[in-house]
């Protein structure tokens, strides 16, 4: 998926106004960056429900937003809080010995995925949601760049530096 | 070891890379409808409370017009622009779709439904739907548009000619006079089948449906007026119109060339691989010599190929050429 920022920032402008049919487009274009990172966080099961509500707590703060360069970080601040807010949530209301190893509501031929989710949510923070945009969600090196406002050259670093250190954890766990 | 696969799929795919890709596409983000359906639950409540209190109201108005009973469905009219009829009787705001009951829309009417665990339907003019139930319906004449947010695979349409299964999408969905249909997705995937066969339709693509025959191939609507002639050509019947086809398809056109390779007689296909494998980048464990004798495997890595987005579901779709 190739977006141009200029019409990015158009959309931006466009949804702070009001413009619902923009807002629909960012959200088509930013879901998975944002899935990405809450399923770095949260159950797989759960994730997809966080995104709809991740989206809906952007429409209503996006007025606030001072330039269309900070919506990128911005959106991916309210995916992580989002993130914290629901193990807050689930431990006010879940037992405690709920409260660990929610699953979520997965698909049973996605147990083997999830196994792989959890060696890359092993590793060191600043690689995660990187391995996970790319091997999870689809996004290339330069799109996760773009989506999360990251510099292309820290992407790469990320990505080879997070690979070498799954094949090493695939190595061990076979 | 080349990190170019890794940074932007570009050079030979890394073998390791490509099997997680493959094996963690379940936990993919599909997209599930427009923020419709991204209420908060506790909002989604409040919403439902206010539906029924409408609901309760306007019930009562309907007593004395007394629709014949049928078991109602979750979809209830939530607009309405001129005139529709509900089971012969005329239609108001939140009237309650009830299954088996024809709605059917006047010359110049539309009218959009809504069922807070589906989605959102609008029902063009001069059109007739049926509910079987409140996650299968049937439009039998008319122009249907359908925000779905259910789970993908658990809302279907259909038509006289083929069923449209929801794959967490948006589209719009034409059935003429005669059964046959045209399918337009916006958003996300839909699959229309029609006994054995199958065709997989992301946004941006098209399809044609026909009465005793079912799904045809797909093709991007922004595709050539020539491409979608010799295509429609071929699906008559004309086998000459196939080199054509191939000579015209552009990259993104080899989501039609995989549903041909799926279609083709035997003596075509490698015709049509030959193509596909110019457009696409094959993954080099695929021969040729499996894809012509339609080794499953082989056509699930060539549909790999595509890199289409969403499409964690398909591993779990029935495939009938496996």
């Amino acid at each position: 998926m190739s977006v141009e920022p200029a019409e990015d920032d158009a959309l931006i402008r466009g949804a702070a106004g009001g413009n619902r049919a923009a807002f629909g487009e960012l959200y088509v274009r930013y879901a998975r960056m944002v899935h990405g990172i809450l399923l770095v966080r949260v159950p797989p099961g759960d994730a997809e429900d966080l995104v709809q509500e991740v989206f809906l707590s952007a429409m209503r703060q996006l007025r606030s937003l001072r330039t269309t360069a900070a919506f990128r970080g911005w959106l991916g601040a309210i995916a992580r809080n989002r993130a914290i807010d629901y193990f807050r949530n689930r431990k006010q209301n879940e037992p405690l010995d709920q409260a660990e190893g929610h699953a979520g509501r997965i698909h049973p031929g996605a147990v083997e995925a999830c196994q792989v989710l959890d060696l890359i949510r092993s590793l060191p923070e600043a690689y995660r949601e990187t391995l996970v945009l790319r091997l999870v969600e689809g996004l290339t090196g330069p799109e996760i760049a773009r989506q999360t406002g990251l510099t292309p050259e820290s992407v790469r670093v990320n990505l080879c530096r997070g690979m070498k250190m799954l094949r090493t954890l695939l190595g061990e766990n076979q | 070891m080349n990190d170019d696969y890794l940074w932007d799929r570009s050079g030979s795919p890394d073998p390791e890379i490509a099997r997680l890709e493959r094996m963690l596409a379940p936990l993919r983000y599909r997209h599930r409808g427009d923020f419709a359906g991204a209420v908060h639950p506790r909002a989604r409540w409040a919403w439902a409370a206010v539906a029924a209190a409408a609901a309760v109201v306007v019930a009562a108005g309907l007593l004395a017009t007394a629709i014949p009973a049928a078991r109602t469905t979750a979809w209830q009219v939530s607009q309405l622009q001129g005139a529709a009829s509900l089971g012969g009787r005329q239609v108001a705001l939140a009237t309650a779709l009830g299954a088996g009951q024809l709605l059917r829309t006047a010359g110049s009417s539309q009218l959009t439904l809504e069922s807070g665990e589906v989605g959102r339907i609008d029902l063009g003019p001069d059109s007739e739907l049926r509910a079987s139930s409140g996650r299968k319906l049937m439009l039998q004449r008319g122009r249907l548009h359908a925000f779905i947010w259910a789970p993908p695979r658990e809302f279907v349409v259909d038509t006289p000619s083929a069923r449209a299964v929801d794959l967490g999408c948006e589209y719009t969905l034409n059935v003429d006079a005669a059964g046959d249909g045209l399918l337009h997705v916006e958003m996300g995937w839909v699959a229309f089948q029609y006994h054995n066969r199958e065709a997989f339709i992301p946004a941006g693509a098209e399809c044609v449906t026909r009465k005793r025959q079912g799904p045809g191939i797909p093709f991007y609507a922004d595709s050539s007026a020539q491409f979608r002639g010799d295509l429609a050509a071929w699906e008559s019947g004309d086998a000459a119109a196939l080199p054509a086809i191939l000579g015209a398809a552009r990259p993104r056109d080899a989501l039609t060339l995989w549903h041909l390779l799926t279609r083709v007689p035997e003596d075509a296909r490698a015709g049509v691989f030959d193509r596909f494998a110019q457009l696409v980048a094959v993954p080099p464990q695929v021969t040729r010599t499996a894809v012509l004798r339609r080794d499953g495997h082989a056509l699930e890595l060539c549909w790999d190929a595509l890199n289409l987005e969403n499409t964690g579901w398909w591993r779990g779709w029935e495939r009938p050429w496996k």
